[in-house]
């Protein structure tokens, strides 16, 4: 269950932006640092496949064994975490969650269960917008192990939570990643964030 | 999720309505009639309404009434279809038509041909002693419209305003100059505003009208109107507005009467005088008089379009307008009150009797009142006139 | 692309044609009389005998001069009244709460409005020379500023809310303010700028409105010098059907014009843009602040006060008896009119809801599908699409900018000839061209706003995008999507000429039932049409506002 990034490049008028060659294990981090404008949010788009028509991408990603480099972006079953949430608002904190479930099987009880796994139990009907960022970040890290994602890519997620809770959300994450072995890219500027990943670093 | 089961739902109903309204069939060859009429009336739409229940009891045809603002809408549709080269499948059947329209129309070949003689109530207006029946502004009807209703001009004003209305035209002059500002006529493209030129025309002609029924040479027309001209003249600067701004439409000045704005009017219906006053359009103290030097006499009619597919139908809706239970209808006050085209002291007397006029109204005309008639001039007065009238006073618009 | 994606741009190309092909169509459809050819009435020869007799047309240049007074003054006064309300509004909170007291005046049709205004208006003695029907085009410019200052102001209001821009004028705004200028200096001087900037299209579609409207100057303008719409449509309706030829030439004339105003409004814009500049520069602290607060309030009371009147005397006049002029209150009441006027309306209201919930709905749906591929393609290109935009909205803005008068009797020229009897499809289509314009202004700030994280969330979680589409970014614009269709329905409710001339009068709505009956004699039934005709709009923006509140409600714990 290993994601691979064969001889990945992206160009962008005729100028190559990086070349990357790695290979994540199930339950590991990959940590991606670089300077502003080095492309790391443009990586993580070439992997999920939104990546904008003025930018070629060469080279090959390979999920579990099957390249997904010519896959739409709906079918590659790559999860994303933001900075925001992104909690839709017309919808419940249970809603939200099962609206990433891949099968409409028992979501009421499936959503209580995830929900006691990260100490949110009793908010399952509450709005999201009443929630704190802790909570709101815990949502959707449900929402997005709730559609049972083959790889994950974290852009900067925790950098807009205060220090301690931080080190809360970052240790959930890690550990359902772990738990679930789905390898994980995490771009960052945070180096706590790439201590706490304990995994291979790239630097573009 | 509860709000997108609405959602949706509302989308599929929506969707539903499109595809039926979008997709929705012709209005062709069917059993129904669509009658292009004034629609400035409630009462003459309730009236047409109530036909339609007759004709749909009788003969199981629907009248549409198409409310047109203004006849040459009916006369534009027409046209336009014509240009496309539709023939066969117009949209108007049957139309409300007076005097200027119906020569416009007949002379482009836009009315079916001679169809009138056909009915079978036809002959109840008994055209042989009545020849206005035939004839539209002094033009031959040819058969290509059917008489609907009769009118003779007649005046009315406000009660509260003015002790002694003026009774013949020189009575008028001195009414407007004595109060200036509360007196208006429709220009002549209002078929009440040329009746009120061609009224003047004969008033003020007294003695000498003869020329008025032969067609109208330049000298006889120079003379004949020498005398209109030097009345309006004077008559102009002591109108409303100082004569600026010429009414449109008949029905502006029943409403300016009701504002108190002017106080003497004039109309062709004189039951929808006491009828506007019961729906409080004009206020109790109006009173109804015809002048003393006569009155204008016409008939209004309905024809049927060249192009309309269902011309059948259409002929069966007129005969029933021409029957003496639709006529007698149409007389009351509390419907209507248009007189009937149909020669009474030729019917039956149980159909006689369906025309006895019930109950008076104080501001309807007196039914003692005699008026005196006299029929319209030759056809060629009416545009003469017109075009004069337009070239001393303003442009056709 | 996915099959979905291919979709919606094929529906955003199909709306280009849409609101062009008619209107190309219907414009070549009065070309041909102007030069001559119209068989069906005998001419068969093009030449230029109709372009002489139009040019002979006596009182040709005040005609002209009229319409181009009315049009560029009525535009003029209402952008300077709507510039002094947006300013008080956005300066002083506590009159912001008043937003939405003009929104009477933007619902009810024009011609509703000019009947109303005659009603409370026209036995005044002492504004005699001047309302109605003066000469001068006073009244038409007084009616059409009525009714242009609230959509002026409803635009700018909506421009105004999009975040980012607010974001970021909110702090130019401070900033001047803190540098020392009075609230309205600083909105003057900071705000005014960039919101022009991007209210310049409607300002423009009110100048061709205001140059092309009919309605207005029929029910209140002179008799003697009409202004150029009314006298093509006078002559299109004459007894005398020679006169169509020369209507068709005034008809073009008439788009030359609107031309021409929109180039005397583009070229003040450079001189006026100068002395702003000028203006803005000349570290006067209070520039401008007590004329635009003055008239601010002046004409927010005003507006508001006559609203109230045209509503109550309107609402007073439809149940009223006999009234004298001289009394404040008629002597006693009835229901006569308006069980008449209801049992009337019965089929046209049904026509009316029919159209204007079916048209919207289209152009609802149309419009969205276009935003998501402009979104769509805007992402795949990345630059140049602010220019792409513009394009787009130029063309969205066709319909608005040609005057109906001049296209529409072309088009129905062309139904003949393509479809003649379908006529609730004709119908439909010529209130689409109107209609999607404003349902698709209604939507697109909200819908380019999305964030596109979102979807790229979504899609990460396995939603396609026509998932994406249904699940996500609807719900998060619903409430402009409640209001947009509101606004579509508006829109449809008040259409007339469309109507009347597409269906051939055969399909009867409140509206077209209103102006046939303005041309008879009561002014009561007549108070009951305007009526329905505000009340019907209103009813439907207040199921919109319902609708979308209680979307978001329901989850509030």
């Amino acid at each position: 269950m290993a994601l691979e990034l064969i001889d990945l490049s992206v160009t962008k008028d005729k100028h190559a932006l990086f070349n990357v060659n790695a290979r994540i294990e199930p339950g590991k981090v990959l940590s991606v640092l670089g300077a502003s404008g080095s492309g790391k949010s443009t990586l993580l788009n070439a992997i999920t496949g939104q990546l904008e028509s003025v930018f070629t991408v060469q080279g090959d990603i390979v999920l579990n064994g099957k390249s997904i480099i010519e896959v739409p972006t709906y079918q590659r079953r790559v999860g994303v975490l933001f900075q925001d949430a992104l909690l839709f608002e017309h919808l419940t904190v249970g809603e939200n969650i099962a609206f990433g479930f891949q099968h409409r099987k028992n979501a009421k009880q499936s959503v209580a269960q995830l929900l006691e796994q990260v100490e949110m139990q009793d908010m399952q009907h509450r709005s999201v917008s009443s929630l704190s960022g802790g909570q709101q970040a815990r949502v959707a890290l449900l929402r997005t192990m709730a559609s049972e994602p083959k790889a994950i890519l974290l852009d900067e997620p925790f950098s807009k939570l205060d220090t301690q809770l931080r080190a809360k959300v970052r240790e959930w994450v890690f550990s359902t990643v772990k738990a679930q072995n789905i390898p994980t890219i995490m771009v960052t500027h945070d180096a706590e964030d790439v201590d706490a990943a304990n995994g291979d670093i790239i630097q573009l | 999720m509860f709000n997108w089961q609405i959602t949706i739902g509302f989308l599929k109903l929506n969707a539903l309505l499109c595809l039926v309204v979008f997709a929705s069939g012709t209005i062709g060859a069917t059993n129904e009639v669509r009658f292009h009429a004034w629609g400035g009336s409630a009462q003459v739409n309730q009236y047409i309404q109530w036909v339609s229940q007759q004709v749909s009891q009788q003969h199981g045809i629907t009248i549409n009434h198409v409310k047109l603002a203004d006849t040459s809408d009916a006369v534009s549709r027409v046209i336009a279809e014509k240009s496309a080269g539709n023939h066969h499948n117009g949209s108007v059947d049957l139309i409300w038509i007076n005097g200027e329209n119906f020569a416009a129309m007949q002379s482009n070949g836009l009315l079916a041909p001679s169809w009138v003689n056909g009915l079978a109530n036809f002959s109840l207006t008994n055209p042989a002693e009545n020849p206005a029946v035939l004839t539209d502004f002094g033009l031959p009807t040819n058969g290509q419209e059917a008489p609907w209703g009769r009118a003779a001009m007649v005046f009315y004003y406000n009660g509260a305003h003015v002790k002694t209305p003026p009774k013949t035209a020189h009575e008028l002059m001195s009414f407007v100059v004595e109060n200036p500002g509360t007196f208006a006529y429709p220009t002549p493209n209002d078929y009440l505003g040329i009746s009120f030129l061609k009224y003047l025309l004969i008033a003020l002609n007294r003695g000498n009208t003869d020329g008025l029924y032969r067609p109208a040479t330049p000298e006889l027309f120079a003379e004949l109107t020498t005398p209109l001209w030097a009345f309006l003249d004077a008559l102009h600067p002591h109108m409303w507005r100082q004569g600026t701004h010429m009414l449109r439409q008949a029905s502006h000045m029943q409403r300016l009467i009701d504002d108190e704005v002017l106080h003497l009017g004039f109309s062709f219906t004189a039951a929808e005088i006491p009828s506007a006053v019961n729906r409080f359009d004009l206020p109790p103290t109006i009173r109804t008089y015809g002048m003393e030097d006569g009155s204008l006499s016409n008939i209004h009619f309905v024809a049927i379009a060249y192009n309309s597919p269902n011309a059948d139908n259409a002929k069966k809706v007129v005969n029933f307008l021409l029957s003496p239970v639709a006529q007698a209808y149409k007389k009351r006050l509390d419907v209507w009150g248009d007189d009937t085209v149909l020669d009474v002291a030729l019917l039956p007397d149980n159909d006689a009797q369906l025309f006895q006029v019930e109950g008076t109204h104080p501001s309807a005309l007196p039914p003692s009142e005699r008026i005196i008639m006299f029929a319209e001039p030759h056809a060629s007065w009416t545009d003469a006139l017109r075009n004069a009238w337009f070239e001393r006073y303003g442009a056709r618009y | 692309m996915s099959p979905f994606e291919r979709f919606s741009h094929a529906v955003k190309q199909a709306m280009i044609l849409l609101l062009v092909f008619p209107v190309l169509a219907g414009s070549f459809g009065v070309l041909l009389p102007a030069t001559g050819f119209f068989p069906a009435l005998g001419f068969n020869t093009l030449d230029t005998q109709a372009i002489h007799s139009f040019f002979a047309t006596p009182e040709l240049v005040s005609i002209i001069g009229l319409t181009l007074f009315t049009g560029l003054g009525a535009t003029l006064f209402s952008l300077v009244i709507s510039i002094a309300l947006v300013g008080i509004v956005y300066c002083y909170r506590p009159f912001s709460s008043t937003k939405r007291l003009l929104a009477p005046l933007l619902v009810l049709p024009h011609g509703a409005v000019a009947l109303a205004l005659i009603f409370l208006l026209s036995p005044t003695p002492w504004l005699g020379e001047w309302f109605p029907y003066d000469n001068y085009g006073v009244s038409i410019i007084f009616a059409l500023v009525i009714k242009e200052v609230p959509f002026l102001f409803f635009m700018s209001q909506s421009v105004l809310a999009q975040s980012a821009l607010n974001k970021e004028l909110c702090g130019y705004y401070r900033s001047g303010l803190s540098l020392g200028y009075t609230p309205i200096t600083a909105f003057l001087k900071l705000v005014l700028p960039s919101l022009y900037q991007r209210i310049r299209l409607p300002v423009f579609a009110v100048l061709a409105y205001a140059i092309s409207c009919v309605e207005i100057p029929l029910v209140l303008g002179s008799n003697k010098i009409p202004t150029l719409s009314v006298a093509i449509v006078h002559w299109f309706n004459n007894v005398d059907l020679a006169l169509r030829l020369p209507a068709s030439v005034g008809a073009i004339v008439l788009m030359l014009l609107c031309i021409v105003a929109l180039l005397l409004w583009r070229g003040s814009e450079q001189i006026i843009g100068r002395y702003y500049r000028w203006f803005v520069l000349n570290l006067n602290r209070t520039g401008g602040q007590l004329p635009l607060f003055i008239l601010g309030t002046v004409s927010l009371i005003g507006l508001t006060v006559l609203i109230l009147a045209l509503i109550s005397f309107t609402g007073v006049l439809s149940f009223a008896t006999y009234w004298t002029s001289g009394s404040v209150f008629p002597e006693g009441i009835t229901g006569l009119n308006w069980s008449v006027g209801l049992a009337a309306m019965q089929t046209p209201l049904l026509n009316s809801l029919i159209l204007a919930l079916s048209t919207s709905g289209v152009a609802v749906v149309v419009s969205l599908l276009a935003l998501e591929s402009e979104v769509v393609s805007r992402f795949m290109k990345r630059g140049g699409s602010s220019a792409y935009e513009k394009r787009f909205t130029l063309i969205l803005f066709i319909p608005l900018l040609v005057p109906g008068v001049v296209f529409l009797f072309g088009l129905v020229w062309l139904q003949q000839l393509v479809f003649p009897e379908r006529l609730w499809l004709s119908v439909g289509l010529s209130h689409l061209i109107y209609v999607l314009p404003y349902v698709f202004f209604s939507l697109a700030d909200s819908y380019r706003q999305i964030d596109p994280r979102y979807g790229q969330m979504a899609q990460s979680l396995g939603y396609s995008p026509f998932r994406v589409f249904i699940h996500v970014k609807l719900p998060l614009v619903f409430p402009s999507i409640a209001f947009a269709f509101a606004m579509g329905c508006a829109i449809s409710l008040s259409q007339y000429l469309p109507t009347l001339l597409s269906s051939g009068g055969q399909i009867a709505t409140v509206t077209t039932e209103a102006i046939a009956l303005a041309a008879g004699s009561s002014k009561r039934l007549n108070a009951v049409y305007v009526i329905v005709q505000g009340l019907m709009p209103l009813v439907i923006f207040l199921a919109a506002w319902a609708i979308a509140r209680a979307f978001y409600a329901r989850k509030t714990k």
